[in-house]
């Protein structure tokens, strides 16, 4: 990955609180390569502050996947297949 | 029965097998199919736009229509899916274009959402978080629709396709035509607007 190349590159520092801040989706997709990955949690495990960030950015990624809604009821897939046969049927009827 | 060959096929919403060349010659009996597999995803995706019940519906039957009639335009570079949910999404942005009757916030909002760093370091100490605080589930349940709700199209919308309907940052990416780093961009700064949002209930 790019960006990774990138933040390697300039990770020869400890990392800060910003880098942890940018790698957090990253590491909740465990997508960071294994030594920025034991970067991170070294820092994390420091850094309070960074431990209930990421815990509240875990959270808010839970939140939002319970936020389901409903799907269609099933007549609505028997009506959009009436709507589209009639219109595909006087399309024909039209071009005929 | 002969079976259709693995790249003449893709995975639909529901897991099962989708014939693309079938859809794609347009066989009636395949794009039936099709509506019958991916209408309860796209109508999802529809609805957290349009946020209408009745215009949800009129939006999707017209997303298939326009696949239909479009389908010499599908030029492979993409799953069919992913074409399909970039009309339907497409659809209803000009339908709620249309409308205008919800408010939400600015680019320059999710700016003010987002950490502030001082020499590499967070500006401000963070408080953890108890949730269940908010006893009832469907209270939080209230608070954080609202909050995804007060996010501007561009960042619903990633929300909505990675972290409800699932879609990899790759797909996400070929929906919505951008790239994949502008998906992961967008949502990091969708997910940090929503926990700013959601903090005052939370803490």
């Amino acid at each position: 990955m790019n960006l990774l190349d990138q933040l390697r590159h300039v990770f020869k520092r400890p990392l800060m609180c910003e880098d942890v801040n940018h790698f957090l989706a990253l590491y909740l997709e465990g997508a960071l390569d294994p030594k920025t990955h034991a970067r991170f949690e070294g820092h994390v495990q420091r850094c309070p502050n960074c431990n209930t960030f990421l815990d509240q950015y875990r959270q808010t990624v839970e939140l939002v996947r319970e936020d389901e809604i409903a799907d269609p009821p099933p007549e609505l897939i028997e009506l959009t297949l009436a709507f589209l046969r009639k219109h595909l049927e006087n399309g024909q009827n039209d071009a005929g | 029965m002969k079976q259709p060959s693995p790249e003449k096929t893709e995975t639909g919403a529901d897991g099962r097998e989708i014939d693309v060349e079938a859809v794609l010659r347009g066989d009636h009996a395949a794009f039936e199919q099709l509506v019958r597999q991916e209408s309860p995803r796209l109508f999802r995706l529809i609805l957290r736009f349009v946020r209408d019940d009745e215009e949800a519906r009129n939006v999707m039957q017209e997303t298939f229509l326009q696949a239909f009639k479009r389908l010499h335009t599908f030029r492979r570079e993409s799953k069919l899916t992913t074409w399909l949910y970039a009309i339907g999404i497409n659809q209803a942005r000009a339908a709620v274009r249309k409308k205008r009757r919800y408010t939400t916030l600015e680019e320059q909002d999710i700016e003010r959402l987002q950490p502030a760093f001082a020499q590499g370091m967070y500006v401000d100490r963070y408080e953890a978080w108890n949730p269940q605080q908010v006893a009832e589930r469907s209270e939080r349940s209230r608070l954080v629709h609202e909050a995804i709700e007060q996010l501007p199209d561009t960042y619903r919308t990633v929300v909505v396709l990675r972290d409800l309907e699932g879609l990899s940052t790759a797909e996400a990416a070929a929906v919505l035509e951008i790239s994949e780093g502008a998906v992961r961009v967008r949502l990091h700064r969708a997910r940090q607007a929503l926990r700013a949002l959601l903090d005052k209930y939370f803490r």
